[in-house]
């Protein structure tokens, strides 16, 4: 990190022997690049649809996971299958299923429904959204399993007195549940913030050569570095974007531990 | 699929290709393509057919013979090359980009009738024995030909010495010879350097057409190639997905070319 903190403000090139001080010259570049702003929106877009559906998904499907008493294992084991699988060919299975007509499995559904098809990937609309929907089923798993161990270890005398007391199920959810898990929910919502941050090998693997595309609507952050490092070898350039990648990371979840601390208190 | 419609010869011109292609594309009931006239992919090999072909039949010329300007939004019918593209998408709906996935998936897959790609896809092609194909020139167009090749050349770095040095230099001598050429065009299709053998060919069926096309073919002089296609690609996204005029998109085009070429001759 201190190595790439220093070359972020060199020329440092993979493919010359020399290296030098630019100073800022290298944040001035990235930061009137279009393709690098886009990809900083496309990367908080990314945390902003994602994060909130993967974390009331999972609680929901956890929630009801627990109450179901007979094979809850396999319920849980179908639900991490996603997470377990590699996530290359997740990606280009989720890329063939949103293929348009004849090929595409979901464009096919939405034919026998007589509904409109979709662009879906093809489109700079929804190329991103698609990406993140991937992205939720694959993280799911991972959270409800989180979950269900916060869920177990709520005493279930608390339950069971709120029950006595004349407590609706709603009211329980609210009242008990919920503000238990804070603390496995504060974990979560940071780890799947940074893994959204992140975000890079389903958008390689789902648009057409890697690109980012359609016209970078998909292109994320760490896309970008990659493109800068490992394709121009401008690892000067490539060290930049990383530190304004780092410097989003702890920025964001900052200000998740201030907020999620500050009202669990 | 040629039968299918009474067609013994391959169509030989621009307007010929397309309206086969447009006898050949299946819909279904809603209006969907099911099967492609013509594979419409600018991702694969059509950003070399816009740049070199295409813009040289419309009477442009994409770059100063010097290989630092970009020349093609200046000359001949400038984007009417680009809006020509891109209504074959759209009006005619013969083909478009991605369509199963990609050009060689629809092609290799009996879902494509015509496809423009190189020499070295036909390893990949002859591997498959349920396809039944044949390789022709690339269409004339306004009476002029034109094609895009590309070569690679072998090289020993500065760092081999002693012992190294003598191996590479083996390897070399073999990985040139005509027997090792002659293999490598058999087992991929990329076409031999040296003359002697590539003339033993040049009535082959498959091989022909590809070594007939180099006598008028140009190399595109490469930055950045990754930028270079992205640029063309956009182009082409910009017209057919955010309905952006030809003429702007391809200005646009042209000055993003410009700039990566610009960075690359100021180093």
């Amino acid at each position: 990190m201190v190595f790439s903190l220093a070359m972020s403000f060199t020329d440092w090139n993979l493919l010359s022997k020399d290296v030098h001080f630019t100073g800022f010259d290298n944040f001035v570049k990235i930061f009137s690049d279009e393709v690098f702003l886009k990809a900083l929106w496309n990367t908080i877009k990314y945390v902003i649809f994602g994060v909130p559906s993967v974390i009331l998904l999972s609680l929901l499907i956890a929630m009801m996971l627990n109450r179901i008493r007979k094979f809850q294992w396999l319920f849980r084991l179908l639900y991490v299958m996603p997470y377990i699988t590699p996530l290359v060919a997740v990606s280009w299975v989720w890329r063939w299923l949103y293929q348009p007509p004849p090929m595409g499995v979901l464009n096919n559904i939405l034919l026998n429904l007589n509904m409109p098809t979709q662009q879906f990937l093809s489109s700079t609309e929804q190329a991103l959204i698609s990406i993140v929907v991937t992205t939720v089923w694959i993280q799911l798993g991972y959270c409800i399993v989180i979950f269900l161990a916060g869920l177990q270890t709520i005493p279930s005398e608390y339950i069971e007195a709120a029950r006595i007391d004349g407590a609706s199920r709603r009211q329980i959810t609210w009242k008990i549940t919920v503000p238990l898990l804070k603390p496995i929910t504060l974990f979560l919502v940071i780890m799947q913030s940074i893994s959204f941050l992140r975000i890079f090998t389903q958008v390689y693997n789902m648009s057409v050569q890697g690109s980012g595309g359609p016209l970078n609507s998909t292109k994320p952050l760490v896309l970008y570095i990659y493109e800068k490092a490992f394709v121009n070898f401008d690892m000067g350039l490539a060290s930049s974007a990383s530190l304004v990648l780092f410097g989003l990371i702890m920025v964001i979840t900052f200000i998740q531990m201030k907020f999620l601390n500050e009202k669990s208190d | 699929m040629f039968k299918e419609i009474g067609l013994d010869q391959p169509p030989s011109t621009l307007n010929e290709v397309i309206e086969v292609a447009k006898e050949l594309s299946k819909y279904d009931k809603k209006g969907n393509l099911i099967r492609a006239g013509f594979t419409m992919q600018p991702s694969g090999q059509h950003h070399h057919w816009l740049r070199e072909v295409l813009v040289r039949q419309f009477g442009g010329v994409p770059y100063t013979s010097d290989n630092k300007t970009v020349l093609y939004d200046k000359t001949g019918a400038g984007s009417d090359v680009l809006q020509w593209y891109v209504d074959r998408i759209v009006k005619d709906n013969i083909g478009f980009p991605n369509f199963l996935n990609d050009d060689v998936t629809a092609f290799q897959s009996n879902m494509a009738a015509m496809t423009i790609d190189g020499s070295f896809r036909l390893g990949t092609l002859d591997a498959n024995k349920s396809l039944d194909y044949g390789v022709a020139e690339l269409p004339e167009y306004n009476g002029i030909k034109s094609n895009f090749a590309s070569f690679w050349a072998h090289g020993i770095t500065t760092n081999a010495t002693g012992e190294k040095l003598e191996a590479s230099i083996k390897f070399l001598k073999y990985i040139t010879s005509p027997k090792a050429m002659e293999l490598w065009l058999k087992n991929t299709g990329e076409l031999p350097a040296n003359p002697e053998i590539a003339s033993k060919y040049y009535d082959d069926p498959k091989y022909g057409p590809f070594l007939k096309g180099l006598e008028y073919a140009h190399a595109t002089f490469f930055a950045d190639e990754k930028a270079q296609r992205e640029v063309l690609m956009n182009a082409i996204d910009e017209v057919y997905l955010k309905g952006i005029s030809a003429a702007e998109a391809w200005k646009k085009a042209a000055g993003t070319e410009q700039k990566v070429l610009d960075e690359f001759w100021n180093k």
